[in-house]
C-alpha cells in the first residue's frame, strides 16, 4: 500500500485539505457550540424538575440511538435540501445528550451545603447559579462537552453523502475509488483533529477543577488556533497558485458569478465522469466545484434546486424513480420522455453519453459454454440447479419481477451480497449467475460472459448528461458539453472503471482515457 | 426583636405538622436556644425566620416588621446565618467567601479586603495567615470561624444559628461557644440558636425553648428550667448535664 504511487498521490490530496478541514472544523465547532448553548440551559432547567428531566433525557436518548448516517438522511428529508444545513442540524442534535446529561448530573452533585450557604447569605437565583452552582458543576459539564466533541468530530465525516464538505470527503471518496492515499489523509486528519480538540477540552476541564485562568486561556487559545487553521492553510496554499495565466485572462470574456458545481453518485464510474466533466468545463475556462458521492435520490433533487449544476444519471433510474413509470419502452422513446419531463422541472437533458450501465446477467464463461447458455432464455431450464447472487435491492426491483414473469425464470437459490464481492463469489463458484452492472470493470476480465436479454425485459440505463437552469444559459459551456454526447462507448467506460477498481490507478488517470470532445 | 406568632408548618397539606402553634419572643440583644431531639421541628422553626422555609400559617416579625411581606433575598442579607455544614465555596479564598455578599453589593475591593481582615481577626483567624487560603486548607473549627465571619459581614442585628457547633470536636466546640458569646455581647446581637445539647443551651442562652414533636413544651431561663423542669421530657434532658456536673464535682473533691 505504501508504494511510490501512494506517496506520489499525497501532495494532491493535501492540496484539498484547506477546504475539507475548513468544512469539518466549521461543522464540528459550530454544532458543538450550538449544542452547548442548547443543552446547558436545558440541563439547568431540568435539574430541578424531574418530569422535564425525564422528558428531555428520553428525547435526547432516542436521538442518540438513531445511527449517525440515518439521522443525516432524515435531516435531508426534513429540510428538503442537501449541504451544510441538514448536516449541521444533525450534528447539533447529536451533541445534545452527553452535554445535557452531564449538566443535569453536575447540577445535582453541587454540595447542598454550598446551596444552603448561598441562600442563607441572600444570593438571588441568578447569583446562586453564576457564583455557586455553575462553577461547581463545571468539571462535570465540561466532561460532557468533551464526549460530545469526540462524537461530533467523528460524525462530521458522515456529512459527505448529504453534500457537506468535511474530512469525510477523503474517507468516502477514498473508499469508493480505492484511493488509499485519500483514505489515509482523511483518517489521519480527522483523528488528529479529534485528539487535539479532546486535549484542549481536557485542558479546560483541568482549568475548571484547578480554577486556573492560565489553563483556561491556554485551552481557549488552542481551540481558536484550530478554528482558524484552515484559513491559514488556505492562505499558504494560495500563495503558490496565484500566477496569472493566459487562460485566466481569456476567461474574463465570460462573467461567471460563481463556480459550477458538478455532482455525482457514490461509485467509481461517477467519480470518473465528474473528473471528465470538470476537464471539459475547464477547457472552456469555467470554474468548477465538486459535490461527489450524493445519494441517488438526493442528486437529482440537488440539481432541481440549483445546488449542483450538472451530473450524469441513467435513463432507467430516472424512468422508475423520478417519473415513476414501469412500462417497458425502447431506449430512444425513454430518452425523449425523460427530456420532456425534466424540462418542466427546469432541467436540460443534453443527451446520452453513449454507454449504458444497465443490469446484466453474467456467468463464468466456462460453465456457460458447457451448458450452452447465451441468453436469459437459455438459463430457464437449468435455473433450478443454479445459485444467483446480486445486491439485495435488485431482488425487490420491478426489473427482477418482470424477468421472472416474462421468462419464467426461477433460480434454485438466490443470495444477496455487496456488488464488490459478487465477482469473487462468481469466480470461486459460490454463485453461478450474478446480476452485474454492465460497465463494471470486473466484467471485462474475460473470465465471465454476459447473457443476452432477447425479450428486452431489462430496461435500458443509458448514461444521460443533465444540467441546471443556470448552466443551461451559458451557451459556450453548453455547446462544449453537448459535444460529449455519444463519445463514450460501453467498453471504454468499463475499461476506465477497471483502471480504478482493479489496477488501483487514480480517478484522474482513468478520466484521462475518456476521449475529450472534439471542437 | 424577633417574634413568632402561632407558627405552623405542614409539608403534606395539613395532615401532619412539623411545627405546630409555636409562639416565641426574643428581646433585642438576647439569645434564645431552641432545644430538642432530631425531628422536633427546631431547625424548621429557625429556617422560617429567614424564609428558607415558608410557614404554613402564623406570622413572624423581625424588628417589628412582618417578614412574610418582605423580599426573602433582602431579608436574608439582614440576618446572619450559620449552620452545621458551613457551605464555604471551595473555589474561593477565605477572604472572598467572607465578603462575597459585599462584592455583589458593589463594595470596592480595598474596602472589602479591609473588612475581611477585620472580620477574620474578630473570629480569631489572623488575616495575614488565613485570608488567601482556600477552605480545603482549613480545619473544621477554622472553617466554622470563617462561617461566623461570613455571617457577620453584612453587619446584621440578628443571627440565626442552626447547630453551628454540631460537627466540631468538644474542645473546639467549647472555644467557639465562648467566642460566639463574646462576639454576640460585643455587637449586641439578637440570636436564635438551634441545638440538641442542653449544656450548650444552658451556657449560651438567655431563654431556652424546649421542643418535641413540633411543639414547644417549655420556655424559660436556664435557671427556671433547672429549678422546675415542669415536664418529664425536659427533666430528662436536664439530667445529663446535671449528672456530668455532679460527676466532675465529686471527682474533683
Amino acid at each position: 500500500m505504501f508504494d511510490a504511487d501512494f506517496w506520489s498521490r499525497i501532495p494532491h490530496q493535501l492540496s484539498l485539505l484547506p477546504d475539507r478541514l475548513g468544512g469539518h472544523v466549521f461543522l464540528a465547532f459550530s454544532s458543538l457550540l450550538a449544542g452547548v448553548l442548547i443543552s446547558i440551559p436545558l440541563g439547568i432547567f431540568c435539574s430541578r424538575r424531574p418530569k422535564a428531566e425525564r422528558g428531555a433525557v428520553t428525547i435526547a436518548n432516542v436521538i442518540q440511538t438513531i445511527p449517525g448516517m440515518a439521522l443525516l438522511a432524515i435531516m435531508v428529508f426534513a429540510f428538503q435540501r442537501t449541504g451544510m444545513l441538514p448536516a449541521w442540524v444533525a450534528l447539533v442534535l447529536y451533541s445534545i445528550l452527553p452535554i445535557l446529561r452531564n449538566t443535569i448530573a453536575g447540577m445535582k452533585t453541587v454540595d447542598p451545603g454550598c446551596i444552603e450557604a448561598a441562600d442563607g447569605i441572600g444570593l438571588n437565583r441568578w447569583q446562586k447559579l453564576r457564583i455557586v452552582e455553575l462553577p461547581l458543576a463545571a468539571p462535570t459539564i465540561l466532561a460532557g462537552v468533551r464526549t460530545a466533541s469526540a462524537w461530533v468530530v467523528g460524525a462530521a465525516t458522515l456529512a459527505y453523502p448529504v453534500g457537506a464538505t468535511s474530512l469525510g470527503d477523503y474517507i468516502f471518496a477514498g473508499l469508493q475509488t480505492s484511493n488509499s492515499a485519500a483514505l489515509m489523509v482523511g483518517c489521519v486528519c480527522s483523528a488528529a483533529l479529534a485528539l487535539l480538540l479532546d486535549m484542549l477540552l481536557g485542558g479546560l476541564e483541568v482549568a475548571s477543577k484547578k480554577r486556573s485562568r492560565m489553563w483556561a486561556f491556554g485551552s481557549i487559545a488552542g481551540m481558536a488556533a484550530i478554528a482558524v487553521s484552515p484559513l491559514l492553510l488556505r492562505a499558504m496554499h494560495q500563495e503558490k497558485t496565484i500566477t496569472p495565466v493566459p487562460e485566466m485572462v481569456a476567461a474574463e470574456a465570460f462573467q461567471q458569478d460563481k463556480p459550477y458545481v458538478i455532482g455525482g453518485k457514490p461509485f467509481t464510474e461517477q467519480y470518473i465522469l465528474i473528473d471528465h466533466l470538470r476537464e471539459v468545463l475547464q477547457e472552456e475556462n469555467r470554474e468548477t466545484e465538486v459535490k461527489a458521492g450524493l445519494g441517488s435520490n438526493v442528486v437529482l433533487q440537488s440539481l432541481k434546486r440549483g445546488e449542483i449544476d450538472c451530473y450524469v444519471d441513467y435513463s432507467g433510474t430516472l424512468w422508475a424513480n423520478e417519473m415513476e413509470r414501469s412500462d417497458n419502452v425502447s431506449s430512444a422513446e425513454m430518452m425523449i420522455d425523460i427530456g420532456t419531463h425534466l424540462k418542466e422541472q427546469g432541467i436540460l437533458t443534453l443527451g446520452p453519453l453513449g454507454f449504458r450501465n444497465d443490469y446484466v446477467f453474467a456467468m463464468r464463461k466456462e460453465q456457460a459454454d458447457e451448458m450452452g447458455i447465451r441468453s436469459i432464455a437459455d438459463l430457464v431450464p437449468h435455473a433450478n440447479e443454479l445459485t444467483a447472487a446480486c445486491e439485495i435491492e435488485f431482488w425487490s426491483r420491478p426489473e427482477w419481477k418482470n424477468v421472472q414473469t416474462e421468462y419464467g425464470l426461477q433460480f434454485g437459490k438466490t443470495k444477496s451480497m455487496d456488488a464488490a464481492l459478487m465477482y469473487g463469489a462468481l469466480s470461486r463458484g459460490e454463485a453461478d449467475v450474478i446480476v452485474a452492472y454492465r460497465t463494471d470493470g470486473r466484467l471485462g476480465s474475460g473470465e465471465f460472459v454476459e447473457l443476452e436479454d432477447p425479450r428486452f425485459v431489462l430496461p435500458p440505463y443509458d448514461a444521460v448528461l443533465l444540467v441546471s437552469e443556470r448552466l443551461a444559459k451559458d451557451r459556450a459551456a453548453i455547446d462544449k458539453l453537448r459535444k460529449m454526447v455519444n463519445t463514450i462507448s460501453t467498453p471504454e467506460m468499463r475499461k476506465a472503471n477497471g483502471m480504478v477498481d482493479l489496477q488501483e490507478k487514480s480517478v484522474a488517470e482513468a478520466a484521462a482515457t475518456l476521449d475529450p470532445p472534439v471542437n | 426583636m424577633i417574634e413568632l406568632r402561632d407558627i405552623c408548618k405542614s409539608w403534606d397539606g395539613g395532615k401532619t405538622f412539623a411545627v405546630k402553634n409555636v409562639s416565641l419572643e426574643v428581646p433585642a440583644g438576647k439569645v434564645l436556644a431552641l432545644l430538642g431531639g432530631s425531628g422536633s421541628g427546631k431547625s424548621t422553626t429557625v429556617k422560617m425566620i429567614n424564609r428558607l422555609i415558608e410557614p404554613t400559617s402564623g406570622s413572624i416579625l423581625v424588628g417589628g416588621e412582618d417578614i412574610t411581606q418582605q423580599d426573602p433575598t433582602l431579608l436574608r442579607r439582614r440576618i446572619g446565618y450559620v449552620f452545621q455544614s458551613i457551605g464555604l465555596l471551595p473555589h474561593m479564598t477565605v477572604a472572598d467567601n467572607v465578603t462575597l455578599l459585599l462584592k455583589l453589593q458593589g463594595v470596592a475591593a480595598e474596602e472589602r479586603t479591609e473588612r475581611a481582615n477585620q472580620l477574620l481577626d474578630m473570629v480569631d483567624l489572623p488575616s495575614e495567615t488565613f485570608a488567601r487560603r482556600l477552605p480545603s486548607e482549613l480545619s473544621g473549627g477554622q472553617r466554622q470561624r470563617v462561617g461566623f465571619a461570613r455571617a457577620l459581614a453584612a453587619e446584621p442585628k440578628v443571627m440565626l444559628l442552626d447547630e453551628p457547633f454540631g460537627a466540631l470536636d468538644p474542645v473546639t466546640r467549647d472555644t467557639l461557644q465562648v467566642e460566639f458569646q463574646r462576639i454576640q455581647r460585643q455587637l449586641g446581637l439578637t440570636a436564635v440558636i438551634v441545638t440538641h445539647d442542653m449544656a450548650e443551651a444552658l451556657l449560651l442562652a438567655d431563654v431556652i425553648a424546649v421542643m418535641n414533636m413540633g411543639e414547644v413544651l417549655r420556655i424559660g431561663t436556664p435557671r427556671e428550667l433547672l429549678q422546675d423542669p415542669g415536664d418529664d421530657y425536659v427533666a430528662r434532658l436536664l439530667e445529663t448535664p446535671r449528672r456530668h456536673g455532679q460527676l466532675v464535682h465529686e471527682l474533683g473533691s
